[in-house]
């Protein structure tokens, strides 16, 4: 398998499976993802990960937190299916964070407006995805785990 | 649409070029001539015509031309093939940008400028007749350079203080090596820190614009958190059920 530099946290399989397993419990129009699509998305993830990291030489800094937030941006806001990509969105981000043993404190209805505000563009930025979530940031209560 | 949509675009276009084209110049002689700045201003001269509007379509067809080439050196063989050159890397860095590949800032100030609703661009670049670089671009993927951003941090030291409650919830960690964290906190948190307070101990938290936020405070001689990818996806699809039900409609 081509092994990635985001390959530890996400990748092209893992996104597909979260997107399908989407599809079957929620229902929807199954189709061929668009792979250079999801390609480029977390590319450009990868790309505002290592852009955006502190200028410390410091090896108690952990990597992924903007990645996980751009790759959640990315997802939602491109048509890499015809269907199912708010949920793909939603899906990879936890599970990039979920790699970490962490999650976020929102309410239902928080993380839905919070999909749709990114997915119709009334958020309209990546930075702003990765400020909510570290704004919400927890660790994966032990009880889910 | 209106053609005024595109002006603030094609500007950046031409911007963008004559950018690529002083960097050659620039990089051809820098440190060999005395007055590079002065030998790199006739690359701003360089600019993109518009020949002709295609029928049925947002097509132009341009040209990349050289004015006023410059008063000394005239035949240097550097200016001859500038515009070809220029062009070339030009077309590169709108290949790159436009698949969120950090290449050519003004190229991607360019898309950035480019009206809604775009949703194909084709560049051919032609030379003398000649095809000598295309590029196809689907959708746009800019990548934006995040400023200021979040990250985590992990420590693993001894607690040396708490604050809490009329003043601030924090715990103060002091790492083996490094400075100390003082690290804003719930106060469940800073009641585990008493508790912890004579052991080693690791810190995750999440620096952001507003501070620093402790996330998890474990004995160090706790176990690692270990990933579990069946036990994530069950977590994803049991925490979050609700809301993937609710986009899904």
């Amino acid at each position: 398998m081509n092994q990635q530099p985001w390959s530890h946290w996400i990748d092209i399989d893992r996104i597909q499976a979260l997107h399908l397993e989407g599809l079957e419990r929620y229902a929807g129009l199954r189709s061929s993802a668009d792979l250079p699509c999801l390609e480029s998305a977390l590319g450009a993830a990868y790309n505002a990960e290592i852009y955006s990291m502190p200028e410390v030489d410091d090896e108690t800094v952990i990597s992924g937190l903007t990645f996980c937030g751009y790759l959640l941006f990315y997802i939602a806001t491109k048509q890499c299916w015809s269907d199912g990509s708010k949920r793909a969105a939603w899906s990879s981000a936890m599970w990039v964070l979920a790699t970490q043993g962490l999650t976020v404190d929102a309410t239902d209805e928080e993380a839905y407006a919070f999909c749709m505000d990114v997915a119709e563009k009334r958020i309209a930025r990546g930075e702003d995805v990765v400020i909510w979530i570290a704004d919400r940031l927890i660790e994966l209560p032990t009880n889910l785990a | 649409m209106s053609l005024g949509a595109f002006g603030p675009a094609l500007n950046q276009l031409v911007f963008a070029l004559r950018r690529i084209a002083t960097q050659l110049v620039k990089n051809a002689v820098e440190g060999e001539h005395p007055k590079t700045g002065r030998f790199a201003d006739p690359a701003r001269n360089l600019d993109i015509e518009i020949v002709k509007i295609d029928g049925n379509s947002l097509g132009l067809a341009t040209r990349v031309a050289f004015h006023d080439l410059p008063q000394a050196q005239p035949n240097l063989p550097l200016w001859a093939d500038l515009p070809e050159r220029a062009g070339s890397e030009l077309l590169d860095a709108l290949d790159r940008e436009s698949k969120g590949q950090l290449s050519n800032s003004a190229v991607r100030k360019y898309f950035a400028e480019l009206p809604d609703g775009i949703s194909r661009q084709s560049y051919n670049f032609h030379l003398n007749g000649r095809s000598i670089r295309r590029v196809d671009i689907g959708q746009v993927q800019l990548t934006t350079l995040p400023v200021g951003l979040a990250y985590l941090r992990k420590a693993e030291g001894d607690i040396v203080g708490v604050g809490f409650d009329p003043g601030r919830n924090e715990v103060r960690v002091k790492p083996e090596s490094g400075n100390l964290a003082v690290l804003g906190s719930a106060s469940e948190q800073v009641d585990g820190a008493l508790e912890m307070r004579h052991s080693k101990v690791r810190t995750l938290s999440v620096q952001t614009v507003k501070g620093v936020r402790l996330i998890s405070l474990r004995r160090a001689s706790d176990p690692a958190f270990k990933f579990d990818p069946e036990t994530a996806t069950r977590q994803i699809f049991t925490r979050w059920d609700k809301v993937l039900k609710k986009l899904a409609k």
